[in-house]
């Protein structure tokens, strides 16, 4: 496995996607989308963003890919900012309020 | 305080509903069908003399001291194998009586040394009680007994002595062993004057099978089987009733003092985890508490290259803090976190979670169960609702049908194992799901009706081809589905798991297990009766973990084998708090009682008593922390009583990870591995040195109760709270018991938890609340925690780790009975003379192939990084498999597993790495040059002894 940490990040995704694709009623990308917004830290999701803006997902499969499409559209959106603490360009975090 | 002495009624309680009332010595009594009059006695006060008879025995009948007389029945019947009767009258004291019992006093006498007053057991002898009750005044037959002389002692185990020449021959540890401990290493040798314990076949304790569990030594009624530590200090004066620190099963023990020094930890018979039993850890290995190397003043130093400066608390800690307000100011709030411990208290855990959450400012919290049993969490809390086991300990006695995966109880969970054992000897069935032929397989007296011996990496494939024959056989408890699960998800996954390629037979080429094979113990599982799964480690660390428990969950749910007495899911924990540190909220996502940390309204309340805003962002797992180090954008870390760098995976990852850090703060009682790489040491506390609560794997939060001031000045949630004042976060508890008030306030599931209740109850399970004020033993009783179980499919997705040619074998890694975890306890104890090194267990077949014998060196290798050890050849292993623990640093089996992981958790995947196995002439350059690293890391400023690394 490659010690790349934006390769490990993808793989960590296609990993991801391997389990909510089989799940039948389930929108794999949505799934996955929510997983990661669940329980990897926001500089985890940036960076895998930042992943598919420079080159466009590589590695990503299917669902992976539309579920990190999913992310990228979210932080865009000037209302995802969480309610408490916002991401700080360095990795830190400064308090909202 | 004094010596607690709990009451022995001679003979165990019977489980019958239905009463009996008879007469004892004019008084009318009620007892269960089924109960002796010895005990029946006993219940009202009455204590018939006895010798061979005790509560944690079967009768017997052998001493023939406690002779009753019975109205209308002749002779005088041992009152220990004779059941009451509706209307007996029973005389317990009689001239006829007490004329037969001193004649039998006599002769035990006679063949009994009479040096008393030397005796490691005067004052604590029950010969000695027995002479006294029964009046023995003479001894016609004279003193010299023919076992006196010349009969030795056998002092081979390092705990416990066996002095022949004290035995009264009544078997009580024969007796144990076999029906307590399940080993079966005792017998009587001999007959008449030259009958005599024996280990196996007349061997010393320490050459026999005997796994020092000490059950002989608590059974035996004089000094024959003494612990060391009594014959060397003296009998005990006072005691206090806390629990073992090791592993996840939470023996209750009476820590028997003389002063502030502990003179031994006798299992508690009223422990509802143990009830009475111990294993060589718990018994026997708490001398790590006084030992040399325990560190006990907190040291400093800017560089890890450096040698630490001993210093006072007061500027460790504001070294510490003014470190990580530096990184923080200059990296931002999110470069830093903390790893809670397993090994400490709740409370402790909570106040580490707190600091992290409300000082730090973020989620960056973990704790080991990331590389435990997180995926249990994960899984359990999908399919059920919740993160914890099913059942108690207790409900394992009414079980039908045992199927253990990947868990290996008699040396992992020792004292579960055994009452395992126990209810297997007392007829119920055994699957055993694991590549190794582990103990359970076979043993004395317990047999499994099917090994199920799986190739590493496959659990998923087994456990959905076993869901397959379920449901194409018809075997669905449809009625408990329909009522208890989400339907539609049934029906979802019943046509999934039909499929063909589900079946045994296609399945059989991923797992290597016989269709035939597995078809029968999955009809064994589905209609034996009561089913309880139990698992451990084997299950979770797995790239697909949390899928495999699902798959557990499911196979549960389908059965109907959930919400009752002898049923369940079980997870197996690993160390003694990793049930409570989960609880407590040490993962990155969670706030104590499972709630997610992007919950508003949860969020509200912890923020409104704390005083501090809560991210509502999840942080960094212990992998991802050390990606991040590495990375760049996390650089201070305060872990607390755990050695990550000798437990994690790829050890050349995780020492970029630690060398990354510009503070990296240790809380330990040792400079263990991750020391090394340490700016400032704290010194911590013993579990004997600290108040607080344990949660064991069944839920069950029991006290833990200090018995000795701690030696390096401070409980452990002290030093937390001195770090959080130090960093401006005020912390101003005095006393654990009122992080446990702040926790019930702010958990639901433990909102009827507080240290009187426990001081009451003696242990809760949770959840204990308004609807269950007394705890709950067993959950989902009525409906599931997430109200209906929800069904998951579990598709086979085969590891990335693959053998081939250049690594044509797969590891898999444990560990085993003496030792505990990183072995920094054990190994500091006499416990190393069964397990002084790590060794690769390996197939007959493939040692010869390689040319390799019995106790070689050998060079373990992998993709990740390679190790040498001593070779093992054993037919426990399947050919292409081998095995190893990881509980010596000189060996770092962890430098050989790799950064794979379970897709949900990522839990590592310890389980399966592809390796090569080859001869060797001794340890490599790597372990070489660490070996010096170490010695460099571990120098003392002012101290000339290094401390030693093993």
């Amino acid at each position: 496995m490659s010690h790349s940490h934006v390769d490990r990040l993808v793989y960590m995704t296609n990993q991801i996607k391997d389990y909510f694709k089989y799940q039948r009623d389930a929108d794999a990308a949505e799934e996955i989308a929510d997983h990661l917004r669940l329980f990897w830290d926001p500089r985890m999701r940036r960076q895998i963003i930042e992943h598919l803006d420079k080159t466009g997902g590589e590695g990503l499969e299917g669902p992976a890919l539309k579920a990190i499409e999913l992310l990228r559209d979210e932080h865009k959106d000037p209302e995802y900012l969480p309610t408490t603490a916002k991401c700080d360009p360095s990795g830190g975090r400064e308090d909202a309020n | 305080m004094s010596l607690i002495q709990e009451t022995d009624y001679g003979t165990p309680r019977s489980k019958s509903e239905e009463m009996v009332t008879l007469t004892i010595d004019g008084v009318e009594v009620s007892v269960p069908a089924g109960t002796s009059i010895m005990r029946a006695a006993m219940e009202m006060g009455t204590e018939i003399p006895k010798l061979c008879a005790t509560d944690m025995l079967d009768s017997f009948g052998s001493c023939r001291l406690c002779l009753v007389e019975i109205e209308g029945k002749a002779g005088t019947p041992a009152s220990c194998t004779t059941e009451v009767g509706p209307g007996m009258v029973v005389h317990t004291q009689t001239d006829r009586l007490k004329r037969l019992r001193k004649g039998v006093m006599e002769l035990y006498i006679s063949e009994h040394p009479l040096d008393c007053l030397t005796c490691s057991a005067n004052g604590d002898c029950e010969l000695q009680d027995q002479a006294g009750a029964v009046g023995l005044r003479d001894v016609r037959y004279g003193y010299d007994g023919k076992k006196h002389p010349n009969s030795g002692v056998d002092e081979s185990n390092p705990y416990f002595t066996y002095e022949p020449a004290k035995c009264i021959v009544c078997s009580r540890c024969v007796r144990a062993c076999e029906e307590v401990q399940g080993t079966f290493a005792l017998t009587i040798a001999g007959r008449g004057f030259d009958s005599r314990v024996s280990a196996s076949m007349e061997e010393a304790f320490m050459d026999s099978e005997c796994v020092s569990c000490g059950a002989c030594v608590q059974a035996c009624p004089t000094a024959t089987l003494n612990e060391k530590s009594v014959i060397d200090i003296g009998t005990p004066e006072h005691s206090v009733v806390t629990t073992c620190a090791y592993c996840g099963v939470g023996c209750a023990f009476k820590a028997e003092m003389r002063g502030e020094e502990v003179v031994r930890m006798l299992p508690y018979k009223d422990g509802k985890a143990n009830r009475g039993h111990s294993c060589v850890k718990g018994r026997f290995a708490w001398g790590y508490a006084s030992h040399k190397d325990r560190i006990t003043k907190p040291m400093i130093r800017e560089k890890v290259t450096d040698p630490w400066q001993e210093c006072s608390w007061e500027e460790a800690i504001e070294f510490a803090a003014n470190k990580f307000k530096g990184i923080q100011e200059k990296y931002g709030k999110g470069a830093v976190g903390g790893i809670t411990s397993s090994r400490c208290t709740n409370e402790e855990t909570y106040l580490v979670q707190k600091l992290v959450r409300a000082a730090f400012g973020n989620n960056n919290v973990d704790t080991c169960a990331r590389v435990c049993h997180s995926p249990t969490g994960y899984g359990l809390k999908t399919t059920f609702g919740t993160s914890a086991g099913t059942q108690d300990f207790d409900s394992v006695e009414y079980t039908d049908v045992i199927m253990v995966i990947g868990a290996n109880p008699t040396d992992g969970h020792p004292v579960f194992g055994s009452r395992m054992k126990k209810r297997l000897r007392d007829g119920a069935k055994l699957i055993v799901a694991d590549p190794r032929k582990i103990d359970l397989v076979e043993s004395p007296h317990v047999k499994a009706d099917h090994h199920l011996q799986l190739t590493p990496g496959t659990n998923v494939a087994l456990l959905t081809s076993m869901a397959h024959v379920v449901v194409t056989e018809g075997l669905v408890n449809e009625s408990f589905v329909r009522e208890r699960c989400d339907w539609d998800d049934f029906q979802e996954w019943a046509s999934f798991v039909a499929e063909d390629r589900n079946s045994p037979e296609n399945m059989e080429q991923y797992t290597g297990v016989p269709a035939e094979t597995l078809r029968g113990a999955a009809r064994l599982y589905a209609t034996g009766g009561n089913a309880a799964i139990y698992y451990g480690l084997g299950v979770t660390e797995h790239s697909q973990g949390s899928t495999t428990v699902m798959a557990i969950a499911n196979l549960a749910m389908a059965t109907g084998n959930i919400g009752r007495e002898g049923v369940g899911v079980n997870p197996l924990r690993g160390q003694n708090n990793v049930q409570g540190s989960c609880d407590m909220g040490s993962f990155p996502h969670e706030l104590p009682g499972y709630r997610h940390v992007s919950n508003d309204q949860v969020r509200e309340l912890f923020e409104e008593l704390w005083g501090r805003p809560v991210d509502n962002e999840p942080g960094l797992r212990i992998p991802n922390m050390m990606d991040a180090a590495v990375e760049g954008t996390f650089k201070g870390l305060y872990v607390q009583g755990e050695d990550i760098l000798q437990s994690d995976p790829d050890t050349k990852h995780m020492v970029a990870g630690l060398s990354s850090l510009e503070c990296l703060i240790v809380q330990d009682l040792f400079l263990i591995e991750t020391a090394n790489y340490a700016h400032v040491f704290l010194p911590g506390s013993t579990f004997l040195e600290k108040n607080g609560t344990f949660t064991n794997a069944e839920r069950r939060i029991q006290p833990v109760r200090k018995v000795i001031a701690p030696k390096n000045g401070y409980e452990d949630w002290e030093i937390t709270q001195l770090l959080a004042n130090a960093l401006g976060y005020p912390m101003n508890y005095s006393h654990p018991s009122e992080i446990m008030d702040e926790i019930a306030a702010l958990t639901p599931t433990f909102e009827g938890v507080s240290f009187d209740k426990l001081d009451k109850e003696g242990s809760i399970q949770w959840p204990c609340n308004e609807m269950a004020p007394e705890g709950t033993p067993v959950m989902h009783v009525d409906e599931f925690v997430r109200g209906k179980g929800k069904f998951v499919i579990t598709e086979y997705v085969p590891t990335d780790e693959k053998s081939g040619p250049r690594f044509p074998l797969l590891l898999t890694t444990g560990r085993i009975l003496s030792q505990y975890n990183v072995g920094a306890q054990t190994r500091r104890t006499a416990n190393s003379e069964w397990h002084e090194e790590d060794v690769l267990e390996i197939h007959p077949h493939d040692a010869e192939q390689r040319g390799i014998r019995d106790l070689d060196w050998v060079k373990l290798q992998s993709r990740s990084g390679g190790t040498t050890l001593r070779a093992k050849i054993s037919e426990r292993m399947a050919p292409g498999v081998v095995y190893t623990t990881f509980h010596h640093p000189k060996t770092q089996a962890n430098v050989v597993t790799t950064d794979f992981s379970d897709w949900a958790t990522n839990c590592p995947e310890y389980k399966v790495t592809a390796v090569q196995v080859m001869p060797s002439n001794g340890p490599s350059e790597w372990q070489e040059e660490y070996d010096e690293f170490t010695r460099k890391s571990r120098r003392i400023a002012g101290t000339p002894e290094v401390i030693a690394a093993e």
